[in-house]
């Protein structure tokens, strides 16, 4: 990249997380997702005249959690505001929203960057609702407000990431423990979850940061790297042709790759933020706070780093195990069976994972056998009942139709030729057949051991035992 | 005669099957449509009362405290398949698909509603002329305002349309057109009355309340009103209990220094003298007490009113209800959003509604929200506090409603701040959300009535009541009213 | 005090417009009354925590039920403009 080194680069983040509660954050509407046009829309929703926002316990306790899961600090007091504006998605013309007093500051998140343990601080979580959702018919739009009211929590990093790398490691971290908690699902398409990327640069030595500029419709990790990428080389352009950055939306275009300018943000965005006199101050008891955050279970990197203590699991592994909660209570659930960690990650993220990737399986709490099955599979191939490539096989078809793998290796007649007279008399007609090679070996052409080897297992279509076959082929051999 | 009854002897009599709910509906359907010509109090009977009441006569609803009871309400209160506007053009044509919480716990209790009152457009007025129905003139003197915001509802009492009806008050609505028309006006504490289904205009101040000929009638109304609602986030779980008049107290009541120094009218002034002797002659201890941060009640009030309210009435957008206007010329509308909601609003909200917003928009806008809304609210609390220290030296405060009685219709018109000036009677009480009302005290030479305004301390409302039911006692035997 | 001049930033915040006449009438009322709330300046208030509400209670909080109000085809039927149970408004972008 051009002129890379005379800048820095300043990043924040802003993720909006839908929070799953089964109705909105201040009416009774439901927040399932795609129903029938304005079919979750209670007078609330729409704004009528005469109705009045109430908060959901709900929502409030799903925020406490994810903002004690960020290791924030809980607020005993934090107060909705109205924050105004004119938008047709938007009922009443205000956003209620937590704005002076949020219900948690602080927190951070760690996360591992290129094997690389790094921490992004957060400055704040606050509590506010969505806006409905327009779509664009050139002469007109139409709003649906089905979405309008959905609680959400609003995750804001500290402007302090410094490459879009780091942005997008940062964004699956907060995906990551939004779903460890249980509290949203995380999912950028479907927005669920929502990332805003605030960017800005200035020269290396310069103390006070830059005018930053706000990117939206970003609806993939790969895109909050290559969108950020591209805002970084366009103001960096910027500068060096003399040109001011300004203060602005930007829209990221991920089919041309690009950011598009959408407003400016002028003095007549004047949001006129003021106490939503309508709710009380949200006040939590210290109890109810604690109460809440001792439900919550281990976090996405605690749990890494468990696993690489206890199971002597390589860092990279850990990873690829804890990447979703799911798959690493598979693992945890298959070592209480079998106690072999290594050989049930390696299964875990190479065969496993594989099928998984293939299938379109919601999450991994779906895949269709269970760790105790899952364990059988892997004695059998320890106790060489199975060879591990049959193993493989097996596992396919366990993945297709839920059976065990005692029925498939039977019914399909898979299980491993151990009868040691038998082998020996195949072994020795094989031996016989190929007397040439086996002078050669004796000669010291060891390298053909692997020939008798492949002999055998071809005579018996794979399904010879190794170990027996090595037992008597040394001795032959001799 | 029939209308003259009180709502309590109405209802006993409908129970015990000495009067027919029909026939009190039809009489005071049919009295309301004849006096409605006098003064534009009501704005939209409603026919269904009819059946209402005959189900009452063929003992389909047999129970309630106000059964058979019809009473008025307020435009600004939804009621469920009716039109309900606020008076304001902006909401023409809107059915309302719910009813308002208070109102669902009168029509519970057995009472009808037979129309909805005229008022200031969107409660923003003390005159009732700011209504897009034309003003509502006071049935006293019909060259005269009958006071707002809730002029209808005082004016509807006043004539005898009903003997109870419902109005808000956020910064005195109920209790100077009560004044303004002689009858008794109730404004509860803040947060004892829901305000689920009652149209905002000043969320922090808005609260609902009865209006009634006498203190008994208005006495029930509020009792049954006032109910722990969950949809209003800043409604009290009160503890209401119905006053029972408890002899021989000695009260000791206060005078505010600061009203009783203001520029009353001397009938007024004289009303309050003989009040007070009245008070002494009983035994009761006269204390003054000074509410220090009066001067500031008007701009205080008038800057909180107005920015909740700038806030509150941007959901009236053209998009999801009521009035859209966006015609421009040679049968074309216009097609680009902000000109959209502009057109809307500008043609559908009224001068001093949109005055108030505008005032609204820019003490909350960046740069001032600081130097007016916040410090607007910080004054606030001073008001508050004074009434509290106040209070350490009275059971109840007592003093004018207005500093007048009503004045000409148009004469205050064209000018805001004479027209908000108006208030400063009554906007201390609302800013520290305390329970106040207005009790008919005498006439001017004119013939002209005037209230005495009570104030006690927040929560106390079952103790103000008790209290305005001796006064009122006083005043009946005093031959003032 | 400082007062802004002009009240045209202001209606376009409010979503309001005004033709010249009511302009130059609405800019008088608005300096007016700003001008009558200058007495705020004398209010001492150093100290003095902003009263939003008049009394503070606890919050309350909503169990989570789903409780629908209202139908899809009323919520139309009160609309001024709609396609397919939609709102429709002027281009937004
Ligand atoms: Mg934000
Ligand atoms: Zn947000």
């Amino acid at each position: 990249m051009i002129f890379k080194d005379k800048y820095k680069v300043n990043i924040g983040l802003e993720i909006h997380a839908q929070l799953n509660s089964k109705s909105k954050c201040f009416s009774s509407a439901s927040t399932e997702f795609g129903k029938g046009h304005n079919n979750h829309v209670t007078l609330i929703c729409a704004g009528f005249p005469g109705t009045l926002p109430v908060l959901n316990a709900e929502a409030v306790r799903l925020a406490i959690k994810t903002a004690s899961a960020l290791n924030c600090n809980i607020q005993k007091t934090s107060i909705f505001s109205r924050k105004q504006y004119f938008y047709p998605d938007m009922p009443k013309g205000y956003q209620i929203t937590q704005f002076e007093y949020p219900i948690a500051l602080n927190g951070y998140v760690d996360f591992y960057l290129e094997e690389e343990k790094v921490r992004v601080e957060l400055e704040r979580a606050h509590m506010e609702e969505d806006a409905g959702k327009s779509t664009h018919y050139g002469e007109y739009s139409l709003i649906n407000l089905n979405r309008a009211g959905t609680p959400l929590l609003e995750i804001v990093s500290k402007p302090i990431m410094t490459s879009p790398q780091m942005a997008a490691g940062f964004a699956k971290t907060v995906r990551q423990v939004l779903r460890y908690a249980e509290v949203c699902d995380g999912n950028l398409e479907q927005g669920s979850m929502r990332c805003d990327c605030n960017v800005s640069i200035r020269l290396k030595d310069e103390e006070k940061l830059g005018t930053k500029v706000e990117l939206k419709n970003i609806n993939s990790f790969r895109f909050i790297e290559k969108a950020i990428e591209y805002e970084v080389q366009r103001q960096i352009q910027c500068l060096e042709n003399g040109e001011e950055i300004f203060q602005e939306t930007r829209l990221y275009d991920s089919v041309k790759n690009k950011t598009i300018s959408m407003r400016k943000k002028e003095a007549a965005n004047d949001y006129r933020y003021f106490p939503e006199p309508d709710l009380m101050p949200l006040q939590l008891e210290e109890e109810f706070i604690n109460r809440i955050v001792s439900e919550l279970s281990e976090g996405p990197i605690v749990r890494v780093e468990r696993f690489v203590q206890d199971f002597q699991l390589s860092l990279e592994e850990a990873l690829l195990l804890t990447s979703e909660r799911e798959l690493s209570d598979f693992f945890e659930q298959t070592i209480l069976k079998i106690n072999e960690p290594k050989m049930v990650s390696n299964w875990l993220t190479g065969e496993v994972t594989r099928l998984y990737n293939e299938s379109s399986l919601e999450d991994w709490s779906k895949i269709p056998f269970s760790a105790d099955t899952f364990s059988n599979l892997l004695n059998m191939i320890n106790n060489n009942e199975i060879s591990g490539k049959i193993g493989k096989e097996v596992l396919e078809e366990m993945w297709k139709t839920s059976k065990t793998p005692q029925e498939i290796v039977q019914e399909k007649g898979l299980s491993l030729l151990s009868d040691e007279n038998k082998l020996q008399s195949i072994i020795e007609s094989i031996l016989n057949s190929h007397q040439d090679k086996v002078e050669e070996y004796r000669n010291g052409k060891v390298k053909l051991y692997g020939f008798f080897v492949g002999q055998v297992m071809k005579e018996t279509q794979g399904q010879a035992s190794p170990p027996i076959v090595n037992k008597i082929l040394k001795e032959k051999l001799k | 005669m029939l209308i003259e009854k009180s709502a309590i002897e109405i209802a006993k009599e409908i129970k015990e099957r000495k009067l027919s709910a029909l026939e009190v509906c039809e009489t005071f359907y049919n009295h309301c449509k004849e006096e409605n010509q006098k003064t534009n109090a009501l704005i939209r009977l409603d026919e269904r009362a009819l059946e209402k009441a005959k189900l009452i006569d063929e003992g389909k609803v047999t129970s309630g405290e106000l059964l058979g009871v019809p009473i008025v309400v307020k435009d600004n209160f939804c009621i469920k398949g009716r039109e309900t506007s606020a008076c304001s053009k902006i909401l023409e044509g809107f059915v309302s698909p719910y009813t308002a919480h208070c109102i669902e716990r009168l029509e519970k209790q057995g009472a009808i509603v037979i129309a909805q009152s005229n008022m200031d457009e969107f409660a923003m007025g003390s005159s009732n002329e700011t209504s897009a129905y034309g003003p509502c003139k006071n049935p006293i003197d019909l060259t005269r305002v009958p006071g707002g915001s809730s002029g209808g509802s005082a004016a509807a009492v006043a004539q005898k349309m009903a003997p109870i009806s419902v109005g808000s008050d956020t910064g005195g609505s109920i209790r100077q057109p009560a004044s303004f028309c002689g009858v008794t006006g109730i404004k509860p504490t803040y947060g004892a009355v829901s305000r689920y289904g009652m149209i905002a205009f000043a969320s922090s101040l808005d609260q609902a309340g009865p209006l009634a000929r006498n203190v008994n009638d208005a006495a029930l109304a509020l009792k049954i009103m006032i109910g722990k609602d969950v949809r209003d986030s800043t409604n009290i779980d009160f503890d209401f209990k119905s006053h029972k008049e408890t002899k021989n107290k000695k009260y000791k009541v206060g005078i505010i220094k600061e009203f009783f120094e203001s520029d009353l009218q001397p009938e007024i002034k004289n009303g309050l003298d003989n009040m007070l002797k009245m008070f002494k002659d009983k035994g009761w201890e006269v204390v003054e007490v000074e509410i220090p941060h009066t001067r500031f009640a008007i701009p205080v009030y008038y800057l909180i009113a107005a920015s909740e309210a700038s806030s509150n009435l941007s959901r009236y957008d053209g998009i999801r209800y009521g009035l859209r206007d966006i015609n421009i010329d040679d049968g074309r509308s216009v097609n680009e959003l902000k000109e959209f909601y502009k057109l809307t609003r500008s043609r559908g909200l009224g001068n001093e509604v949109k005055r108030r917003i505008l005032l609204g928009t820019f003490a909350l806008s960046a740069g001032y929200y600081d130097e007016f809304y916040i410090k607007a609210c910080r004054v606030r609390r001073l008001i508050f506090d004074d009434f509290q220290k106040a209070f350490q030296k009275c059971d109840h405060i007592v003093g004018p409603v207005t500093t007048h009685t009503a004045f000409k219709i148009n004469e205050k018109n064209d000018d805001p701040i004479k027209m908000y000036n108006n208030d400063i009677l009554t906007v201390p009480a609302s800013l520290s959300g305390l329970p106040c009302m207005s009790l008919p005290m005498g006439k001017d030479d004119l013939g002209l009535p005037f209230g005495a305004q009570i104030i006690s301390p927040q929560f106390e409302d079952s103790k103000m009541i008790e209290f305005a039911s001796q006064v009122e006692q006083l005043f009946v035997e005093g031959g003032q009213i | 005090m400082n007062k802004k001049n002009n009240i045209s930033e202001i209606a376009d915040l409010a979503c309001l417009k005004f033709d010249k006449l009511e302009q130059d009438t609405f800019q008088d009322s608005f300096e007016q009354i700003l001008t009558f709330f200058e007495i705020l300046n004398e209010a001492e208030v150093n100290g003095v925590q902003p009263m939003i509400t008049p009394h503070e209670v606890i919050t309350t909080l909503r169990q989570d039920i789903i409780n629908p109000d209202i139908s899809v085809d009323n919520l139309m039927e009160l609309a001024p403009d709609s396609k397919d149970s939609l709102y429709k408004v002027p281009p937004v972008v």
